[in-house]
């Protein structure tokens, strides 16, 4: 008996403080499909499934993108206004400059990748901190997009509009495939590969990493590089799935969705652990979450609140994972 | 304590830039130098400056706070519905109760002196709330007040609808506008709690300690200094500050608005980060401070009236942020 | 012996989880005496030593100061015995000069009544009283508002000396006060030592790896390994050799000389 209360007792240790969250966020999923199903018979519709899932597709790339920068010990907050600079580059390249749309599709991912390595840069060879950097960026690129952006911008080229609005089998959107790929290309990526290997070991302890000869500033770089091409990925699938363009594309709170879903999901703030398995439950946690806040007739205000707390109640949470390891006697 | 001592000090550079500044546009740009734009231009950067003056401790002492702007913006919110009376009722009747202007211009429902007291106290709390759980709790300070400024613009959201509660009776705009001498009473209030806060900073305990907990955190615990209290204390005053923004600001314009803190948030920071504000702490002072926002607000303000419009303006400002904060970062690593 | 004891732990243990760091360790300090505590990495000196000045709290054992029971559970209670630590790195503050950090925690409040109601800083008199304990030490700064980061390895390392002395300590401990110097300044620090022992009249203990600093200064080795005493020996009666043995563990146990 004794035995088996020890058991179980250290299993909700390592569900709640420990291992793996993806256990504990199954448990947290499961309940909240019940009380919103409960609230709104519509919730477990086919249509509404099929539209949460189309919902959260590209929130849940720029989830994977970043995911990389948070593990080796950075972040990145420019990712919002870099998927809409791309989504603006791509909508002024053809309408304006009348431009095909292969290239100017080229051109925003590029961008994406520029922006990534300006960020790589500040960080990596001048030494700036990456929120400030990424801060700084972030101003810098919605002033741009203001000046250049400052008309709306249709797009009527079927294929283009087909990139990211077909459906798969009639009822699954081809961007919940991109993401689905894109999920596990990462994945195969951080759990299999070299580099990934490294990039947890540089989150966990610079150090020691170097002295393991891990090219530290090499690795940092290319995550930026990832983050701004997932955020390209998902401005250019977006202007797709909208149709056109405007100033405000892409403002507000996609840029904390997509933090709170790596949270979430078990990516520490403070680097080198988490698995992109938590982030995936994550994705799909708040995407049910946002949906259920629709159907129950939630005001959008009160609606982005929650989310706000739900970050704050994901920071705390890995707060105290990291606490709990022993890891952060510091001041 | 001194500043640390580099030959040329970094507050006479900043001080030599800004009369540059000052010269180059009031010879290029016509409107410049007229006694209407520069007084405009000091009572606009006050609110910065006092909430530049607040971080700067906190920020010497290796800590940040990016929720600041966020925190005036829902004090100027509430301010305007406690003022107006609306206060206290349900989202459905706080629509519409903001977007009817039943208010008479004598005054409002509530005294003004008790929406000031209140509105302070919720300024404060809310920096003493995030200095308790970032040093309690223990989580990344970058990151909370990031998620706390996405929570507080939530609430204010919440609360005003998304719109902007005007609440501008005589009453009100009789105080906004007091002056003495010619000069808005709100400079003097900046610069009275900056020359207070000058004054600790540079010759008291505090002060001292300060400092020593941000350039070395471990090593002033072992000598019995609070640390996590003193970064606590630093957090409150910042809410305070930010409390006294958000009344000058509400005296200014009349308006509680959730967009209020946004539009200070970056230049603000942008003024502070000039003035080599480091995020790395036991480096920084008051007054390159409040030279790095005035730099930055005559910069702002000379290129507007040249002409140049306001979206390339916040190119230019993230270029001088990240400029400023790459100079100080090369500097560093020298 | 006769010699006053001012320091004596009994049975001392300190565990970090599974890890017994020290284990049941017993030592005396005698007045005046300068004891090296020498061993392996991972013996449990530093713990030892941290326990004792209150960085760490122990977890079973006592601590005697001057024969009685002492309370240490911080840093606070630690000094407030008479205890005084030069951590490794010299515990000093980089960023800020020499008096700040010999005041560190405990600055000097200018006596009016503007003074103790603001705590404004009696600089005049912390600088004077810095320049007077730096030249007991024999050290004279040109500068003495420069950042201590940029004085020389000796210098910090006199400034965190003097700290230590200048507050009074009977029982300063030094934790490696010759690491990452170089040769010339290891000597200046070494110096250092020998003043504080002479000058200051004070007991002191060295942690340190260098086995010719531990034959120079000390009187009394002791040796840990694996969180445990293995070997209490007076100076004389050793050579570097048997130390050497007595901390990798070829050699047995050896106690006031015998083995």
């Amino acid at each position: 008996m004794e035995n088996f209360k020890n058991k179980f007792k250290s299993a909700l240790n390592n569900i709640f403080l420990g291992k793996s969250e993806a256990p504990l966020l199954l448990l947290v999923y499961i309940i909240i499909l019940v009380i919103f199903f409960s609230l709104n018979n519509d919730y477990l519709r086919l249509n509404n499934i099929k539209n949460i899932l189309g919902n959260l597709s590209i929130p849940a790339i720029l989830s994977v993108g970043l995911t990389p920068v948070i593990l080796s010990g950075n972040i990145d907050i420019s990712i919002g206004s870099t998927y809409a600079l791309s989504g603006i580059v791509v909508g002024l390249l053809y309408r304006v400059a009348d431009i095909p749309v292969p290239v100017a599709i080229l051109a925003g991912l590029l961008i994406g990748l520029i922006v990534g390595a300006i960020n790589g840069l500040l960080v990596i060879k001048i030494g700036v901190n990456s929120i400030i950097a990424t801060l700084g960026m972030m101003s810098m690129i919605r002033g741009v997009i203001y000046v250049i952006g400052r008309r709306v911008m249709k797009i009527y080229y079927q294929p283009f509009l087909n990139l990211a609005r077909i459906y798969i089998f009639e009822h699954i959107q081809i961007i919940l495939i991109y993401f689905l790929v894109f999920f596990f290309i990462m994945y195969f990526i951080l759990k299999l590969t070299k580099f990934g290997k490294h990039l947890y070991a540089i989150g966990a302890d610079e150090k020691i990493a170097s002295f393991f000869g891990i090219n530290i500033r090499r690795n940092k770089f290319i995550t930026f590089l990832i983050s701004g091409g997932a955020a390209a990925i998902g401005g250019v699938l977006s202007v797709s799935v909208i149709g056109d363009v405007t100033v405000s594309f892409g403002s507000g709170t996609l840029l904390f969705e997509v933090i709170t879903a790596c949270i979430l999901g078990g990516i520490s703030v403070a680097g080198g652990r988490g698995s992109l398995i938590g982030v995936f439950v994550a994705i799909f946690i708040l995407g049910s979450i946002r949906s259920g806040l629709v159907l129950a007739d939630v005001p959008i205000n009160l609606r982005e609140l929650i989310f706000g707390m739900i970050l704050i109640l994901a920071l705390v949470m890995d707060s105290f994972r990291v606490r709990k390891r022993g890891l952060s006697e510091e001041l | 304590m001194k500043i640390k001592k580099i030959k040329p000090s970094i507050p006479l550079i900043l001080f030599f830039i800004l009369i540059a500044i000052f010269i180059f546009f009031s010879i290029i740009a016509d409107n410049f130098l007229t006694f209407r734009n520069i007084s405009s231009l000091l009572k606009n950067m006050t609110v910065m400056g006092i909430m530049a003056v607040g971080l700067t401790p906190l920020m010497i002492a290796g800590r940040i706070d990016l929720s600041f702007g966020a925190n005036l913006s829902l004090t100027t919110v509430f301010m305007a519905l406690l003022y107006g009376g609306s206060l206290g009722i349900g989202f459905k009747e706080v629509e519409e109760a903001v977007s009817s202007e039943y208010f008479d211009t004598a005054g409002g429902s509530t005294s003004l002196w008790l929406v000031v007291i209140i509105g302070i106290l919720i300024a404060t709390a809310i920096g003493a709330f995030n200095g308790l759980v970032i040093e309690k709790i223990r989580v990344n300070p970058l990151i909370f007040t990031l998620a706390m400024l996405s929570v507080l613009q939530s609430v204010a959201f919440v609360y005003s609808n998304k719109m902007s509660i005007f609440v501008g009776t005589d009453e009100v705009y009789n105080i906004g506008e007091l002056e003495f001498f010619n000069i808005p009473v709100s400079i003097f209030i900046l610069f009275i709690l900056l020359l207070i806060y000058w004054f600790f900073l540079k010759f008291t305990k505090f002060g001292r300690t300060i400092y020593a907990v941000g350039s070395g955190a471990e090593v002033s615990q072992l000598f019995g200094i609070n640390v996590k209290g003193t970064r606590i204390i630093l957090y409150t005053l910042v809410g305070f500050f930010t409390g006294i923004a958000a009344i000058i600001v509400f005296f200014n314009t009349g308006i509680g608005s959730s967009y209020h803190g946004e539009l200070l948030l970056f230049p603000t920071l942008s003024g502070i980060v000039l003035g080599g504000l480091g995020f790395q702490g036991g480096k920084g002072s008051i007054i390159s401070s409040i030279l790095g926002v005035l730099i930055l607000a005559f910069l702002v303000n000379g290129l507007k009236t040249l002409g140049i419009q306001s979206d390339q303006i916040q190119i230019i400002q993230g270029a001088v942020f990240i400029g400023a904060v790459s100079f100080y970062a090369i500097r560093e690593r020298k | 012996m006769d010699r006053k004891i001012v320091l004596e732990v009994k049975n001392l243990g300190k565990y970090f989880n599974a890890i017994k760091a020290i284990d049941g360790v017993d030592m005396k300090l005698y007045e005046n005496e300068i004891l090296a505590i020498v061993g392996d990495n991972g013996a449990g000196k530093s713990t030892l030593i941290k326990t004792i000045s209150g960085v760490y709290s122990k977890n079973f054992g006592s601590i005697y100061i001057n024969g009685k029971e002492a309370e240490i559970n911080n840093a606070l209670d630690a000094k407030k015995h008479g205890i005084e630590t030069v951590y490794q790195d010299s515990s000093v503050i980089p960023l800020l000069d020499a008096s700040s950090n010999i005041f560190l925690g405990r600055e000097k409040i200018r006596q009016n009544f503007f003074g103790r109601l603001f705590k404004i800083l009696d600089f005049k008199y912390m600088r004077e009283e810095t320049r007077k304990v730096l030249n007991k030490f024999g050290i004279d700064l040109k500068d003495l508002d420069a950042e201590v980061a940029n004085l020389s390895g000796g210098q910090r390392q006199s400034v965190s000396i003097g700290r230590a002395a200048y507050w009074g300590g009977k029982i300063i401990i030094l934790d490696e006060p010759t690491n990452n110097l170089g040769v010339k300044q290891e000597n200046k620090v070494m110096d250092l030592i020998m003043k504080l022992s002479h000058d200051f009249k004070v007991s002191i203990i060295i942690i340190t790896h260098n086995i010719d600093h531990v034959f120079q200064l000390v009187d009394r080795i002791v040796v840990l390994r694996n969180g445990k005493k293995v070997g209490d020996v007076l100076k004389k009666e050793t050579d570097k050799n048997d130390v050497v043995a007595m901390i990798t563990g070829v050699k047995n146990i050896k106690m006031n000389g015998k083995t």
